[in-house]
């Protein structure tokens, strides 16, 4: 797995969210918490899983919260990934 | 069968059966704070049936029973004594009493008293277990033709107040017939991948009514007599045991995940389905789903799933199929055949 930079992270997350999710971007890059983006609690399961499998890096359940913004995120993502 | 013939368990019989009342969405968004697009979205359930007051699990199983003993002897086209089961195993987590099995009663009402007969219990994952657990025995040689049957009814143990159980749960049973045959045959169990991890055995439990409870002698906490699941741990757990377990097996076999034809996996809700498919970089339209009109059936959900996409020709013959559950425990277990052709009538 090639290393990736958080900037590159944050392209594949914001990607993920709102092309499997119909997340709008404008609103994920503008910083607006998941709360605010009205997103229900099984999104931030499917999202860890789907790091997992895109990624290659490890989330537990729990380790995404719903009051994150994509910056957030992204750092944990990065930390788990031990890219941090 | 000669001596040295390789011997293999063959589906032969597939039926379900489910009770007569079914609960839509708007009857539980009547009664609690939930909404028909809140369960819709989140499980992709519309409605699921539960049982009369005074019915049991053993009833469903033995409806379901009657109609796969039919579907096995239309297949066979006569009854004769190599027609006969020697062995029902009752996969359930709701049995009709903490004590004895319900296995036995039920092989007495289908006319099978003097089979071996016991329950299995491994919660969702309760029929691959049993399944494996059959053929295992036929493939010994300790067994001829067995019923199989995965049955449960959760709407006895679930909390009247928990809107997000009472919206996944439904009471139903389906059932197989296995008999011994040859490997190359089409319905022959070509292999089994099991596993457990009592770590997460908190995340889907009924704290109250067993020996942990029992031998304190002090009446439970009312809550503490219902059945609870910790839904997203649970959902995680899920997609990640039900995909690794598929994996594992179609290593084992020499299969390819992309010839897959069907999947058909614990109908626990439709994300996690989905989230399956996305693991195993699978088409969605691979995926087996009737969990929209019946909810999770637990042990029933693998069998009626079967009987509901055998009936409407979702599975054709010749199809590699692969069975995948996960359920308390935690439990997981997958099984892989090629679709026969048994006869089969829509649960109604």
């Amino acid at each position: 797995m090639p290393t990736l930079a958080p900037a590159d992270i944050k392209t594949r997350l914001v990607t993920l969210l709102s092309e499997k999710f119909g997340l709008p971007e404008d609103e994920i890059l503008a910083g607006a918490t998941f709360d605010e983006l009205d997103i229900d609690s099984l999104i931030l399961v499917e999202l860890g899983l789907l790091v997992r499998k895109e990624l290659g890096i490890v989330l537990a359940e729990g380790d995404l919260q719903s009051s994150f913004r994509i910056d957030d995120a992204v750092a944990v993502v990065a930390e788990k990934g031990g890219l941090a | 069968m000669t001596a040295g013939t390789q011997r293999a368990a063959v589906l032969c019989g597939l039926g379900g059966a489910l009770p007569a009342t079914a609960v839509p969405n708007s009857a539980l968004a009547a009664e609690l704070d939930t909404t028909d697009e809140w369960i819709r979205t989140r499980t992709g359930i519309r409605q699921r049936f539960v049982i009369a007051p005074g019915e049991a699990t053993s009833d469903l199983a033995v409806a379901a029973g009657r109609r796969v003993l039919e579907s096995a002897r239309k297949a066979a086209g006569a009854d004769t004594e190599e027609t006969a089961v020697d062995l029902v195993v009752l996969a359930t987590s709701t049995p009709d009493h903490p004590c004895p099995a319900t296995a036995p009663a039920v092989a007495r009402r289908l006319g099978l008293t003097g089979v071996a007969a016991f329950d299995i219990g491994a919660v969702c994952t309760g029929f691959v277990y049993a399944l494996a657990t059959a053929a295992s025995m036929i493939t010994a040689g300790t067994a001829r033709r067995a019923l199989v049957i995965g049955a449960d009814t959760f709407s006895t143990i679930l909390d009247p107040a928990d809107r997000t159980t009472r919206a996944i749960f439904g009471d139903g049973a389906g059932a197989v017939v296995l008999r011994a045959g040859d490997p190359a045959e089409p319905g022959a169990l070509l292999g089994f991948d099991l596993g457990s991890d009592g770590a997460g055995e908190e995340l889907i439990t009924v704290p109250a009514g067993g020996s942990r409870q029992r031998s304190t002698a002090t009446p439970p906490p009312e809550r503490d007599r219902y059945f609870t699941m910790q839904g997203r741990a649970v959902f995680n757990e899920a997609v990640l045991s039900m995909s690794k377990s598929a994996e594992t097996l179609l290593a084992r076999i020499g299969w390819r995940g992309a010839d897959l034809d069907r999947v058909v996996a614990h109908q626990a809700n439709v994300r996690i389905l989905r989230a399956v498919a996305d693991q195993l970089g699978l088409p969605e339209d691979r995926l087996v789903i009737n969990l929209d009109r019946v909810g999770n059936t637990v042990a029933g959900s693998i069998p009626l799933a079967l009987a509901d996409a055998a009936a409407d020709g979702t599975l054709r013959p010749g199809d590699k199929v692969l069975l995948t559950g996960f359920g308390g425990g935690l439990t997981w277990g997958s099984a892989a055949l090629r679709w026969p052709a048994p006869y089969v009538e829509p649960v109604a």
